[in-house]
């Protein structure tokens, strides 16, 4: 509790909270929304891939989509850490953003875990493989539920 | 420019609508008979592109409407009458919209469109120019005494139904989980839409280099899903609170660069130039700068769309 | 708590009924391509 105190009071959660600038708050949440596109939008694509759609499209090549889902990723691990920092007391000790960050485990967790199967198969389409296809579900899944969480915040807490 | 007021505004662009809807149609038929492919996909191009641009109509006739409804010799009513016939005859036209786009996107890949798909299209065109037509008559009403049939109907009171705004705006009141839900949709349907649209656009860029751009043309749909979800709920959230959109400046600039990517989406669903982009294949330097523009395109759309909030009252 | 249920419960069905479109437009294009 201490610590979140500290951190909510320190000079750059102060500045991103109550820095009358738009490159402050607004920026910060923007840059976060992006990130949030890149990140659930490029995984998205590779998920329903490897549950069907578009079935006879090789799989090895959408590889480069997880640049950018890697991209989306630490953009939204720093402005997430600066968004969280400027109410570090109120989301600290919500149940609500925690369950976010499990969701957001989980779905990190499925793309690292879906990039390297694909670097172990390249060029073969996956054969209607259980596995992977799991996975791209419970992915899908895990971001829908992270995105949704992550929009409850502004109303729950 | 100064004059030009909003009310202005909303009596140039609803041209497009009522005389766009029934030039689709008319080239559409024409098509059919003359057995003539090219002016089908003619027909289903004007068509995507005229709901499109039914956007704006529909946005700028509710600001005109809050704009004039304290004039002298407007009919108050048949604003608010004219509004509910202008939602019903918009959510027909991005329907035949829609299914104009499918169409197109099915002729990419077999010789031509669905009959099915078109045969929809020719149904839902009919209905949508007939509302059109409509909605259009009573916003004559509202202010050409000269035309008015009816007075009862400009005399009567405020349109009573679910689908008006009024019903709209009071559901989301009512049930505090609609708004919050139809966000958390917009996000997903944002998501979905970057997802594509980039991995699309990255490969006219270069990424990708294995496939050939049909393969990702194949995901065009889902992006249009998004965008099509997106659409519902920005509607959501603009019919029930309106004003907050129509007097916010990155509103007008969120649905500039909305108008933009639209039309992007159909240059790449249509254009020869980036489908017959074969497998290791680079795209011409132009094709690439408008892939950028795409790209930025929708940039634009998130950038306003999240600001909205902050630039457009606080700040 | 209840506006995280029905907000949850509106998301999965708006993502089902998405999820069944896409699937069924894509099964059209195999459907279309012979496949």
């Amino acid at each position: 509790m201490a610590v979140l105190s500290w951190l909510e009071a320190s000079g750059v959660s102060t500045w991103v909270r109550e820095g009358e600038t738009i490159w402050a708050y607004p920026t910060i949440l923007t840059l976060h929304t992006f990130g949030m596109g890149l990140l659930v939008g490029a995984s998205a694509v590779v998920d329903l891939r490897l549950l069907g759609i578009g079935r006879r499209v090789p799989l090895a090549p959408l590889r480069s989509l997880f640049t950018v889902a890697w991209g989306g990723f630490w953009l939204n691990l720093v402005t997430g850490s600066l968004l969280f920092a400027a109410d570090a007391t109120r989301r600290g000790t919500d149940p609500l953003f925690f369950t976010k960050l499990v969701f957001v485990a989980i779905g990190v967790a499925t793309v690292v875990s879906i990039q390297r199967s694909m670097s172990n198969a390249p060029g073969n389409p996956v054969p209607g493989g259980g596995s992977e296809k799991v996975m791209a579900a419970v992915s899908l899944a895990a971001w829908i539920a992270a995105v949704t969480s992550g929009r409850l915040l502004a109303y729950v807490s | 420019m100064d004059s030009l007021t909003i009310p202005h505004l909303h009596l140039l662009l609803n041209h497009v609508p009522t005389v766009g809807s029934v030039a689709g149609l008319g080239l559409m038929l024409l098509a059919l008979i003359r057995r003539n492919d090219h002016l089908l996909r003619a027909s289903l191009e004007v068509l995507f592109v005229v709901a499109l641009a039914t956007l704006p109509v529909y946005l700028t006739g509710v600001a005109a409407g809050t704009a004039i409804e304290e004039m002298d010799g407007v009919a108050v009513n048949a604003i608010r009458t004219h509004e509910t016939a202008a939602l019903v005859a918009f959510i027909w036209m991005q329907l035949t919209g829609l299914a104009a786009w499918l169409a197109l996107w099915q002729s990419r890949r077999i010789p031509r469109p669905p009959r099915a798909n078109v045969g929809a299209v020719l149904l839902l065109s009919v209905l949508t120019v007939a509302l059109m037509g409509r909605a259009a008559t009573i916003g004559g009403e509202i202010r050409h005494p000269e035309i008015l049939t009816s007075p009862a109907a400009a005399a009567a009171g405020a349109p009573a139904g679910w689908l008006t705004s009024g019903a709209i705006a009071d559901f989301v009141t009512q049930y505090p989980w609609v708004w919050p839900a139809a966000e958390a949709l917009h996000f997903l349907g944002l998501c979905l839409v970057l997802g594509v649209l980039l991995a699309v656009n990255l490969r006219i860029l270069g990424a990708m280099k294995a496939l050939p751009f049909s393969a990702l043309h194949r995901f065009l749909p889902w992006g249009m899903l998004g965008f099509s979800l997106n659409l519902a709920t920005g509607m959501l959230f603009f019919i029930s609170a309106a004003t907050q959109y129509t007097e916010n400046i990155a509103f007008l600039w969120k649905v500039i660069f909305l108008a933009l990517a639209g039309a992007h989406f159909l240059y790449l669903t249509v254009f020869t130039n980036t489908w017959s982009l074969k497998a290791d294949a680079d795209a011409a330097p132009l094709d690439k700068l408008v892939a950028v523009a795409g790209i930025s395109s929708w940039v634009g759309v998130i950038y306003w769309g999240r600001m909205l909030p902050f630039i457009g009252n606080a700040f | 708590m209840s506006l995280i249920l029905a907000v949850t419960l509106v998301v999965i069905v708006a993502v089902a009924l998405l999820g069944a479109a896409g699937r069924w437009v894509d099964a059209s294009a195999d459907r279309h391509e012979g496949n």
